[in-house]
């Protein structure tokens, strides 16, 4: 015989009884759902589709993916339709489960405003180096929020359609501005119970002037404290200079009262990364771990407002900091191993963003970005803003992400002006240059103020850009020690689970 | 001793060189986008010289960067880029479906007529 011989069933060719073993496979017409890839090492390719779920594949077997040359019954063609890289019937399943985890991987948009940053005072006692805002003075009248723009603020939190609202006092030092702190949790406590809302407090503060009498106030309304805390004595009291160079002494024994009276769960912590912290990220964990906490963030340090200006003697590049948070994550995984639940708070809200169907409440890490439109910061002088960091960024003159004022503007014109739509239109990493393709957009998210203050525009440019070269060797680092090791995968679902079994929507900065 | 430059670029100094492409093969776009990513190591700039092909000129920023793989990157991604531009022809319906499915029963201002200054959900009462 000559020629290609086409058996189809059934058919029988000169003697042949039965038909060849071609015949009884599955035809594959199928179609390629949405999705992106990304090269890895080792000859791999990964594949994520637009709802973050993901594949590793040979190369081989996606060139033959993406050339519609695979056969229905290989484990790949069933691993990928499972996984919904494609469908081959006319069936709209696919579409529709799609579009449910599209939906539900937006959820944090739901509700509008959720995070409502009030900035009571600007007035602090530290001089911390990389602060961006603080001022050390006793000029009461300027620099602390006042009753009545305390009460418009309130007033706008609340127009905010969202059920679960949060309110973050920040400053300066809040603490020093206490009444303001009172004022505000009574005013949102009685509209909350009459809009039937559920309202949650805290306090950012370094805890250094935290009474008795704040600690009742704190425990009667369920105010929850974040206390910096950027290592150990000799990295925290370099970091945050005060009277007497005592910063890490005053703030541990605030810990320990404040914990007493409000409960473990009540306090949490915050780091800042200088240039100093970068040789000591086993010291910075185990400080951690020694103080009680169960999570860490390992935060690199904002390029703006005085951080920019000290920046030649406290600032470093992108990737030194991802050196310490290499090194980092491998001691808090050993802490792990070493029977210690202890959460890195940014691989948590990555892993459950690149694991799950969830989304996450993290302003940084969405899409849009949460500037603006999951969260809201009332100057002390009345003015809006769409984020700490825009605010900082006023506070060195530059207003670029005001977004209006209490005592001036109504809140229609505050949040649906168009600073606000440039905003948002401006951070859907879906069609930013440069990320509309990454196989990571559907995990990573959108900082427009980050790339203003670093590039001097919204939109950023990626190769340049710290916020991509952090996120993309943070996220291939995660990906690389999930495949790598059970143990490590174990310990990565137990911090999922313990976010998402929290509230994973909550709007955060932190 | 420094490698030769790949076969099917142009050097035409130690900072600079030409690659050319055959627009039968590459779509325009696929070779912008490649380009794009390359511009934190160099200098670009695209031209037709004629509806065939594409002629990329490439300048290192870095003069101690090699030329050899700064062309070796950008046939590489032109590649992925061609790729990644024939996914999504082909996947840019079921994409905008899924998303109108997705948000169907979002309340969107464009299926509205008049403004948001109307205030439809009454946000702002």
């Amino acid at each position: 015989m000559t020629g290609p011989l086409i058996l189809r069933q059934g058919q029988r060719i000169g003697r042949q009884r039965f038909s060849g073993r071609e015949a009884f496979r599955s035809v594959s017409a199928y179609y390629l759902l949405p999705f992106r890839f990304e090269r890895f090492c080792g000859n791999e390719v990964l594949v994520v589709n637009d709802v973050g779920e993901h594949l590793f594949l040979t190369a081989s077997d996606f060139a033959r993916f993406t050339g519609h040359e695979l056969r229905s019954d290989e484990d790949v063609y069933l691993t990928l339709k499972g996984k919904h890289f494609l469908a081959d019937s006319d069936s709209l399943v696919p579409v529709d489960l799609l579009a449910i985890k599209a939906r539900t991987k937006r959820a944090h948009l739901e509700g509008f405003t959720k995070l409502h940053i009030f900035v009571v005072t600007l007035r602090c006692e530290h001089t911390c180096r990389y602060c961006q805002v603080s001022r050390v003075t006793q000029d009461r009248k300027r620099f602390d929020m006042s009753e009545a723009i305390a009460h418009r603020a309130v007033e706008f939190t609340f127009r905010a359609p969202a059920e679960r609202i949060k309110i973050e006092f920040q400053g300066g030092e809040p603490l020093l501005h206490f009444e303001r702190i009172v004022q505000v949790v009574r005013e949102a406590r009685a509209k909350a119970a009459a809009t039937g809302r559920h309202v949650d407090f805290v306090v950012a503060s370094n805890l250094a002037l935290l009474s008795d009498e704040m600690l009742e106030f704190f425990q009667q309304e369920r105010v929850s404290l974040s206390m910096s805390l950027d290592g150990p004595a000799f990295i925290h009291n370099m970091n945050r200079p005060r009277p007497g160079g005592d910063s890490h002494e005053v703030a541990i024994a605030s810990l320990t009262r404040a914990r007493a009276a409000l409960g473990a769960d009540a306090v949490s912590a915050l780091m800042t990364t200088t240039r100093l912290s970068l040789d000591h990220p086993r010291q910075i964990v185990d400080e951690y771990v020694l103080q009680g906490f169960h999570s860490i963030f390992l935060r690199s340090l904002t390029p703006l407002g005085f951080a920019r200006r000290t920046a030649p003697r406290i600032g470093y590049d992108i990737d030194r900091f991802l050196r310490f948070y290499e090194e980092g994550l491998d001691r808090v995984l050993e802490v792990n191993r070493g029977g210690y639940q202890l959460v890195e708070v940014y691989a948590q809200l990555l892993l459950t963003r690149m694991l799950t169907p969830y989304s996450t409440g993290y302003v940084d890490l969405q899409s849009p970005s949460g500037a603006g439109i999951g969260v809201a910061v009332y100057n002390y002088d009345g003015d809006v803003y769409a984020s700490d960091e825009g605010r900082m960024l006023a506070e060195m003159g530059d207003k670029r992400f005001r977004l209006g004022s209490l005592q001036a503007d109504s809140y229609d014109e505050v949040f649906g002006g168009t600073r606000v739509r440039e905003l948002v239109e401006s951070s859907c990493n879906e069609s930013l240059p440069g990320c509309s393709d990454c196989a990571f957009q559907p995990w990573c998210g959108a900082d427009p103020v980050f790339n203003y203050a670093t590039q001097g525009d919204i939109v950023g440019h990626r190769p340049d850009s710290d916020f991509h070269r952090k996120n993309a060797f943070i996220i291939r680092h995660l990906l690389e020690l999930y495949r790598s090791d059970e143990g490590v995968r174990r310990i990565f679902w137990r911090w999922i689970r313990g976010n998402t079994i929290g509230d994973p929507n909550a709007e955060s900065t932190t | 001793m420094p490698l030769d430059p790949l076969p099917w670029s142009q050097q035409e100094s130690d900072t600079e060189l030409t690659l050319t492409f055959d627009l039968a093969i590459y779509s325009l776009e696929a070779i912008q986008r490649a380009c794009y990513w390359l511009t934190d190591r160099c200098y670009a700039h695209i031209e037709t010289p004629s509806p065939e092909q594409a002629r990329v000129r490439l300048v290192l920023k870095n003069p101690s960067e090699s030329l050899r793989d700064l062309a070796g990157d950008l046939g590489n991604r032109v590649l992925d880029e061609q790729l990644r531009r024939q996914i999504s022809a082909e996947t840019q319906a079921v994409r905008d479906l899924i998303v109108a499915q997705a948000f169907a029963e979002a309340d969107l201002e464009e299926s509205r007529e008049g403004d948001y200054n109307e205030d439809h959900e009454g946000i702002g009462r």
